[in-house]
């Protein structure tokens, strides 16, 4: 069920035992009482063994949270890690050489200062610095992480690039790839990476992203019409 | 140290290869300046600037002090432009010795202060003794580029809007008249700077930054938040509406062409007309809607006739 939910009140959920929490739920260690700590909308998900509660809620800055798939960008090498931030003015997050695919250490990474990676957020525990990896940590192969090439960045609010990533139903992406071809790739952390052969249509899907986040769908065909053709008017 | 805004590569690539192909980021002409909207609050000498996102509020306000013994004539008249981090994470609090913003109040500074934009005799009082002190304090709220053309629109805007209290003055004694028993009195503004500044990119290698020869640089008129980190050079020109050029301020960067320069100012003149004009057009809008019952009212005393 999907409700608003505000901190103090309580959430709609019978279980007591194998509750999963998400963001925005806390256990209180002393009475073992659920309770929201952010403003949201509640989702609770229900499967045969566990219940799965979580509050959606956009905020401003980002916080690393362990699967997350995020955009970075390296800003620093070490000798054994890179420094990857996630957002300006966040706290780094490393990107340890051995998280690539066949990585050792003779094997190293041939990434640069000022390149963007895709990547999962490994280890996110507090007062730590996070930690990301390019590669599936449960079988060691190549998992479409790592460099990418070009392109450019759309930047969004936090809960539209969550909803952009997991919301299955909802239509931009499609819509717009059928006006334009493109690569894409969404970082939970309000990064969305699009690359276009063609630079004009990489600047419409990076404006019509960056629009259509406050505008309703059955507003987005529209949307996406006036940007490429506005865009491809000017074209001498 | 407060940190920077962090750009990869991929962007600054493709903003330059955008730029390349003669568009924007926010599908501007290279020549069009964002909307500029002021607008002014209830008292005297308050007024908000926007343009696009950046956002800068202006304050003017006055009190009576003692003129400099070397200038008994002149009032005094200062700006102060602080940045705080409510504009951007990027502006440390407290410390403003970063060069942009150096250069942004130095810049601001010589267009309207040292430009002689405000009449600072019309601010004597009593010759060496008391003197008006306008204070113009520039808050930066909201910051996307463009700082110094903005808060040189809102010093200006303040200063045409604010109003000093009225005084009379008998021998070395002076009364200061509240805003209700008389009308209060404006500055005198004898005219209004507006700056443009220039952003100058280099579609080519690095070897072209140093030596210039081409001359194939693209040159953009109020570049955004993003434009301006990446930019190669700037280029600031203050005029005003008699085409008269207040200031040139070129701090390094990219090299440019005299005739450049020549071109900047006459597109930088353009803009300055339609900008004179909106502030003209907005000051009397609001003066009207102040004394829309300026006529209903008299304070004429029928007694003597």
């Amino acid at each position: 069920m999907d409700s608003l939910i505000l901190p103090g009140d309580k959430f709609h959920v019978e279980r007591q035992e194998n509750v999963v929490l998400g963001p925005g739920a806390y256990c209180d260690p002393k009475s073992q009482k659920l309770q929201p700590v952010n403003a949201g909308i509640e989702v609770s998900r229900e499967s045969k063994k566990n219940v799965f509660v979580h509050v959606e809620f956009n905020s401003k800055r980002y916080i690393p949270a362990v699967g997350d798939l995020v955009v970075g960008l390296i800003t620093g090498s070490y000798s054994d890690s890179y420094k990857v931030s996630l957002e300006s003015f966040s706290t780094p997050v490393t990107l340890s050489y051995m998280a690539f695919p066949n990585a050792s250490k003779k094997n190293r990474p041939t990434l640069k200062v000022g390149d963007l990676v895709y990547a999962r957020v490994a280890k996110a525990d507090k007062e730590l610095e996070a930690e990301i990896e390019c590669v599936d940590s449960t079988t060691g192969k190549d998992a479409g992480f790592g460099l990418l090439e070009g392109g450019n960045v759309a930047e969004v609010s936090l809960a539209y690039s969550r909803e952009l990533a997991f919301n299955s139903e909802y239509e931009l992406l499609p819509l717009l790839a059928k006006t334009a071809q493109f690569e894409v790739a969404i970082g939970i952390n309000g990064k969305v990476w699009i690359k276009c052969d063609d630079v004009r249509h990489a600047l419409a899907c990076k404006l019509t992203i960056e629009e259509c986040q406050h505008h309703k769908s059955a507003e987005h065909k529209s949307i996406i019409a006036k940007n490429f053709k506005s865009l491809l008017n000017s074209k001498d | 140290m407060a940190k920077d805004i962090e750009i990869s590569t991929s962007e600054s690539k493709f903003l330059i290869e955008t730029l390349r192909q003669g568009l924007r980021q926010d599908l501007r002409k290279f020549e069009e300046i964002r909307e500029v909207g002021i607008e002014f609050g209830k008292d005297y000498g308050d007024v908000t600037v926007t343009m696009g996102k950046t956002k800068v509020h202006c304050r003017i306000s006055c009190s009576i002090a003692q003129p400099y013994e070397d200038r008994p004539f002149e009032g005094l008249f200062y700006i102060s432009t602080e940045t705080s981090p409510m504009a951007g994470a990027q502006f440390e609090n407290g410390n403003n010795t970063g060069e942009d913003e150096v250069l942004c109040s130095r810049i601001i500074e010589k267009a309207v202060r040292r430009s002689g934009a405000l009449d600072v005799e019309g601010l004597c009082i009593v010759a060496g003794s008391k003197c008006w002190a306008v204070r113009a304090d520039v808050h930066f709220l909201d910051c996307d580029g463009g700082f110094i053309d903005v808060s040189c629109i809102a010093v200006m805007c303040g200063l045409l809007h604010f109003r000093k209290p009225d005084v009379t003055v008998a021998g070395e004694h002076i009364t200061v008249h509240s805003m209700d028993e008389r009308e209060p009195v404006p500055l005198g503004v004898l005219h209004i700077p507006i700056c443009v500044t220039f952003s100058f990119f280099n579609p080519e290698d690095a070897e072209e930054n140093i030596k210039g020869e081409s001359n194939k640089e693209i040159c953009i008129i109020d570049a955004t938040l993003k434009e301006e980190l990446l930019r190669d050079g700037t280029l600031t020109v203050t005029l005003n509406k008699n085409r008269e050029v207040v200031q040139v301020s070129k701090a390094g960067g990219l090299p440019m062409d005299a005739l450049t320069l020549m071109d900047c100012c006459h597109k930088a003149f353009n803009i300055t007309e339609t900008l004179t004009d909106q502030i003209t057009a907005k000051l009397k809008q609001d003066f009207e809607a102040r004394n829309q019952y300026a006529a209903m009212l008299s304070s004429e005393n029928t007694r003597v006739s």
